[in-house]
């Protein structure tokens, strides 16, 4: 997994309907910003410190990759087993180190689906420091994964 | 590209959909009166479900897919709703479909949607998308939620479309042909608002058993948020507040729960049919809506003032512990409120839509 320096933010720009009254009394669709907007950021925020929370658990060997992906996507056993069609036992098994060690290739690869990554990811965590773009292209059924790494145009110059 | 389809954002995905591919036959239908005709309103607690941050599920409206098929029938539309065994076969026939000409609406699973911002990468396998066209193998994507047409692999499709998760529909995909050009719109309304309040108001005899569907499950809902800070703790009990309070106005509820679309429907509903009841009764519900708009700008003002990290909880709960107890009894009553007003709503609409 590439993890570069920054945390993600929230851009903005995002635009929903919503209903609501106009001056003649009727109840209109309008295209703006969310309500929560504000909230958006937060989630990020929020999303950042999890991650270095449950990246800091899995290094300390308290949990498996499976088990660091499942938690920083929120999912329970419960919500994986049936996308990857094992039970929520054998699941819950997989998210501790020993337990992850008995899993195929092709059974992570499920979970690569589920997760949206590649297999070469639940095995390393590539940090990136500097200002560096970086593109990810999957191979071989999300077996393995090429990274291009590249600086910022800005930087080039 | 299906060069005559329109591509236009709504406020929630289903509604949306339905209400573009209705528009491509040459029905000028609108997302409230999709909604209103589809029973859209409802409410489940449901208790056994969890969401990503542990707190119970609560669902404001019909079952995923319900408000297309309602609209279907009521509609007398000519077309088709149907879930594939594979994902192959649904992408063969939407292929052979797109290349007819016809816009196929897919029900998909959100976390797939690359073209959508990262936070709303999440796994809801019930989100409705039109696919109106494909260059190889690549989709052009109308996505209710996203303002421009977006673009998805057959890949990422493939993956989106075979979930097995609760909830998601096993490769659905649907397909309007031709709808008729007269519709009894008095019987259709009266018929859709009966539905709708029969599963808001359930009879007596099985309210105890189902105390988290419609006006009891409100009720429920509302008696459940005082135990939150026993059950839950840290950024659990955030996230959870937070997100029921995103999930009431911008998860594609259009504000105030549905309850404004509700509100907008039956104001066009007063006017299509003349009806003057109608007009006093939207104008009730649109004002309950903006007050559960307020309700939810509560909720995230409380939210907010759990700390973000795990450790500074205990501390956070030893000063604040009253304070926020109180409050979040108080927002307990004003849901409470919000059931017996909409239950009395309810009974006069039914009243109401039995005389058309």
């Amino acid at each position: 997994m590439i993890i570069t320096g920054t945390r993600q933010r929230f851009e903005g720009g995002l635009r929903i309907i919503r209903y609501e009254r106009n001056e003649t009394g009727r109840c209109v669709p309008c295209l703006r910003p969310p309500e929560t907007e504000a909230e958006i950021d937060i989630y990020y925020e929020q999303r950042d410190i999890d991650f270095k929370r449950l990246h800091g658990e899995l290094c300390a060997g308290v949990m498996s990759p499976v088990g660091f992906f499942a938690a920083y996507f929120n999912m329970s056993p419960k919500d994986i087993a049936p996308m990857v069609g094992l039970s929520e036992s054998t699941v819950g098994k997989h998210m501790s180190p020993r337990g992850f060690e008995k899993a195929t290739i092709e059974i992570l690869k499920r979970y690569a689906r589920v997760f949206d990554i590649s297999v070469a990811d639940l095995f390393s965590f590539v940090f990136l420091h500097g200002d560096l773009d970086h593109e990810v292209h999957y191979l071989a059924d999300r077996l393995m994964e090429r990274v291009d790494v590249n600086r910022r145009p800005s930087q080039a110059q | 590209m299906i060069e005559s389809y329109r591509h236009q954002v709504a406020a929630h995905c289903e509604t949306g959909s339905t209400r573009n591919l209705l528009n491509h036959v040459g029905l000028p239908i609108t997302e409230p009166m999709v909604f209103g005709l589809g029973s859209g309103p409802a409410f489940f607690y449901l208790f056994f479900t969890r969401t990503p941050k542990r707190f119970p599920f609560v669902a404001l409206r019909n079952p995923p897919g319900k408000v297309l098929r309602n609209n279907f029938r009521m509609l007398g539309v000519e077309g088709t709703v149907k879930c594939h065994r594979t994902t192959r076969e649904a992408m063969e026939e939407a292929n052979r479909l797109i290349d007819d000409g016809i816009p196929v609406m897919a029900c998909v699973d959100m976390f797939y949607m690359r073209y959508l911002p990262a936070f709303m990468h999440i796994h809801a396998p019930f989100h409705f998308v039109v696919l109106m066209g494909r260059d190889g193998d690549t989709y052009a994507v109308s996505d209710p939620y996203h303002e421009p047409v977006g673009r998805l692999s057959a890949e990422d499709l493939a993956l989106a479309w075979d979930i097995r998760a609760p909830f998601s529909k096993g490769n659905l995909i649907a397909y309007v042909r031709s709808v008729p050009n007269e519709h009894d719109w008095r019987r259709i309304a009266a018929k859709a608002i009966g539905r709708t309040c029969r599963n808001m108001i359930l009879p007596p005899l099985v309210r105890k058993g189902f105390f988290f569907v419609g006006i009891e499950g409100m009720k429920t809902y509302s008696r459940r948020m005082t135990t939150w800070p026993r059950d839950y703790r840290g950024v659990a009990l955030r996230e959870g507040i937070l997100l029921s309070a995103v999930g009431f106005e911008d998860q594609g509820t259009g504000g105030g729960a549905f309850r404004l679309l509700y509100g907008a429907f039956l104001q066009e509903l007063a006017q299509l049919l003349d009806e003057r009841a109608f007009e006093g009764l939207a104008d009730r519900i649109i004002e309950h809506g903006q007050n559960w708009r307020r309700f939810s700008g509560r909720l995230i003002a409380l939210g907010k003032r759990v700390p973000m990290k795990e450790e500074a909880f205990d501390a956070f709960w030893k000063s604040e512990a009253a304070s926020f107890e109180k409050e979040l009894r108080e927002l307990s009553d004003r849901f409470a409120e919000f059931a017996f007003l909409e239950e009395r709503f309810l009974i006069e609409l039914r009243a109401a839509a039995r005389r058309l």
